[in-house]
């Protein structure tokens, strides 16, 4: 019997980088054999790598607990819970385009045609500071957790996220103290688009904290991950998260409101235009800004309902 | 003992459903089982799709591998699977006799 035609093998193996690793080193050699006498000497054609692709993401969903009931109660719970993380971390990032969108809104007008837009900002503001609580004391509960992690030298393991986390947050520092120094040389115009080279930097700034958030937020999953959660803990971490959702619902509904004020009461201001104009009332980092806060309610939503049906089982457990 | 009563086993064209039916018909690798299920099926399922459900099926015992010839690893149905599968079969079979069944009469008149 002849083997399969290994002239693909190295194809073969890159279609086969979807697939965790730890489900790799048990299927990896299989499937691939499988592969190569399904494509019988041909080439890996799109279909055949996009459900490769689609299994093997499919197959980390599931490996971390994220779809499916294959992984016990307590990791669904916790991945329910870093969903919910995950969210706020988006969160944040529109949250800091809603504070550069928003700012100055209350010179706009006067103070009675945008008292419906100023309780929809306080709420927006609560909701930003109980978002910040919440992320803050699940930390804290999680400390003794991390401090266990950290003594039995697992750090190892999170070393790669946490040093990129690190090197990029230098960066947007630096980057900062860069743009700090520039802007104080330009008058107000300058620093609000007429200069375009600034408002290019700044705008890489703002791809750099999106990104120092980003990863602040993968390293913060990577290390929970990994940590040995009692089952308190992990209730408590739970009802956090389930709180954090709602916050969040309630910051976006916040946000929804502030900007539906604001069109009704000075749709110029949302434009960046003079008073008294009509502009269309959606301006594109308000609709972006919108659309992920949206996308982080699903996604916290979802991590919501992994906690809740996966609640019973826990607390058995 | 495995829970006979397994999630994802109710639709004949289930994948699992499928592997362990070709399982039952005596151990096969990968490719083996790719068109034998082709054969008695119609079915063709993808790589990804048959070792997504090897997988689950491995974990839940109702499948074991075999030992690795070359680089192919032969699967065996194990007493659990075997059980999964009677029960699924016979879901199917009550579904299909009742199916039959109310069939008969209007196939009658149509022919």
């Amino acid at each position: 019997m002849t083997g399969p035609d290994e002239s693909h093998r190295p194809d073969v193996d890159r279609l086969l980088r979807w697939y965790p690793a730890a489900w790799r080193d048990r299927y990896g050699a299989e499937l691939a054999t499988l592969v190569e006498d399904e494509l019988d000497g041909a080439r890996p054609g799109a279909e055949l790598r996009l459900s490769l692709a689609r299994a093997g993401l499919a197959e980390r969903a599931r490996g971390a607990g994220l779809v499916g009931d294959s992984r016990p109660a307590s990791e669904r719970v916790r991945s329910g819970a870093l969903l919910v993380l995950v969210a706020w971390a988006a969160a944040v990032v529109a949250g800091g385009a809603f504070a550069k969108v928003s700012e100055h809104f209350l010179t706009s007008d006067s103070a009675h045609a945008l008292g419906p837009a100023r309780a929809a900002y306080a709420v927006v503001v609560v909701g930003a500071v109980a978002g910040a609580a919440i992320v803050l004391s699940g930390a804290v509960v999680a400390l003794g957790a991390v401090s266990d992690f950290t003594r039995a030298g697992g750090w190892r393991a999170v070393r790669a996220p946490l040093t990129r986390a690190v090197v990029v947050t230098a960066a947007t520092v630096t980057a900062f103290v860069a743009l700090s120094v520039w802007a104080h040389r330009l008058n107000v115009a300058q620093r609000n688009g007429a200069d375009l080279g600034y408002s290019v930097a700044f705008l890489a700034w703002v791809s750099l904290v999106s990104a120092t958030i980003a990863l602040w937020g993968a390293a913060g999953v990577s290390v929970a991950r990994r940590l040995d959660l009692g089952a308190r803990v992990l209730r408590v971490e739970a009802g956090l998260a389930v709180a954090g959702a709602a916050v969040l619902t309630m910051l976006t509904v916040a946000v929804g409101a502030w900007w539906a004020a604001m069109a009704s009461a000075a749709p110029w201001f949302l434009d960046g235009r003079r008073s008294g104009t009509h502009p269309v009332p959606a301006p594109v980092p308000l609709v972006a800004l919108g659309g992920l806060l949206l996308v982080a309610v699903v996604t916290a939503g979802y991590g919501v309902v992994r906690i809740v049906r996966s609640w019973r089982a826990l607390a058995a457990a | 003992m495995a829970n006979t009563k397994q999630p994802g086993l109710r639709r004949p064209n289930d994948p699992p459903v499928l592997i362990l039916t070709s399982l039952a018909g005596g151990p096969k690798h990968g490719h083996a089982l790719a068109k034998d299920i082709e054969a008695f099926a119609g079915v063709h399922l993808g790589p990804g799709a048959l070792y997504g459900a090897i997988a689950r099926l491995e974990e839940r015992g109702l499948i074991e591998p075999l030992g690795a010839e070359d680089r192919r690893r032969p699967y065996r149905i194990t007493p659990g699977g075997v059980a999964a599968l009677a029960d699924a079969v016979a879901d199917m079979r009550r579904i299909a006799d009742v199916g039959s069944a109310r069939l008969g009469p209007m196939l009658g008149t149509i022919g």
